[in-house]
């Protein structure tokens, strides 16, 4: 099933360009990478403050405005990059388990950014330290989690198809 | 003679995969870090902190995440020593990498802290981004040419 759906996805002819292409498939994966270390890093940063370990004499909702627009853009450039490697690959990173790990983990961003948009992320006063902790070590567990599992998707062992061709034999 | 068949990472495979991930990681740390110093150089208001504040403030830091990307990175390099030393990316890359480490901590350092022309502290920002992220480039080309 997924694996059909993946197939479709990646027979658009974008993605396949994208599979075939020696120069944009690497152009891709950079810009992806070069996108965690940077935008990626100011994601930590944030969290650092929420979590209160440093730059503690800078209001956390002065950082939080000032990082907004950066970490926004990055995301989006992040996010384009991924969507555009993975779909080329779609019938393979679909049924891997990693890649379904590391798309679970992040609908639990995007309901994290949700959950403490009025508490944390929007709030002018600030954030109450407590909420602010609890916010910042969930987005820094759950982002070092995509990150481990968008690493871990080269290393899924599939398991090879032989076993089901030795059944149907044995019949 | 240095036999890289019996190296650990080579033996273990998830401590290859854990080495790349803690790799990532430190270098999202240490690039991070950087950045935000560098947004201010380049004349963005982060709170009310100057770019001495920040950079005092990252310092420890970007310095903890660079030596353990630096140190994974050699491990990941001992694999297969041979290769790497011969590829001219990974040269490419190592160049950069020393450039970039000289750049941070001579002049990217002595602008954040003193009281430098816009001009100077946005060609520096600049310069200073550039570089390490030529170096996440080259890290993932290598494996590409």
């Amino acid at each position: 099933m997924l694996e059909l759906l993946g197939r479709s996805i990646q027979d658009l002819r974008l993605l396949a360009a994208v599979r075939e292409s020696m120069l944009v498939y690497p152009i891709l994966l950079s810009t992806h990478l070069a996108c965690i270390a940077t935008f990626g890093g100011l994601i930590l940063v944030t969290n650092l403050r929420l979590l209160g370990w440093f730059l503690t004499d800078i209001p956390a909702s002065d950082l939080i405005q000032a990082l907004r627009p950066w970490k926004q853009g990055g995301l989006a450039i992040m996010l384009t990059a991924g969507i555009l490697l993975g779909g080329s690959k779609a019938a393979e990173y679909l049924t891997n388990p990693y890649f379904q790990i590391k798309l679970v983990l992040l609908a639990c961003i995007a309901v994290h950014g949700l959950l403490f948009q009025r508490s944390v992320y929007r709030r002018g006063e600030g954030p109450s330290p407590k909420t602010a902790r609890l916010a910042g070590a969930l987005s820094l567990i759950l982002w070092i989690g995509v990150v481990s599992m968008g690493r871990w998707i080269a290393y899924y062992d599939r398991p090879a198809p032989t076993e089901q061709v030795s059944v149907e034999t044995a019949k | 003679m240095y036999d890289a068949s019996n190296n650990f990472l080579n033996v273990h495979e998830w401590a290859y995969g854990a080495t790349e991930v803690v790799h990532i990681l430190s270098l999202a740390v240490a690039i991070g870090l950087i950045t935000l110093v560098d947004l201010r150089l380049l004349g963005f208001a982060i709170g009310r902190a100057s770019a001495a504040r920040l950079l005092r403030a990252t310092a420890v830091g970007s310095l903890i995440g660079l030596v353990v990307a630096i140190t994974t990175g050699f491990m990941v390099f001992a694999t297969d020593p041979v290769r790497y030393f011969n590829h001219p990316t990974m040269r490419f890359k190592l160049v950069t990498l020393v450039v970039a480490i000289i750049f941070n901590y001579s002049i990217h350092t002595r602008v954040a802290r003193g009281d430098f022309p816009a001009a100077i502290r946005v060609t520096v920002a600049s310069v200073s981004l550039l570089l390490w992220v030529t170096i996440v480039f080259s890290g993932i080309f290598y494996s590409f040419t």
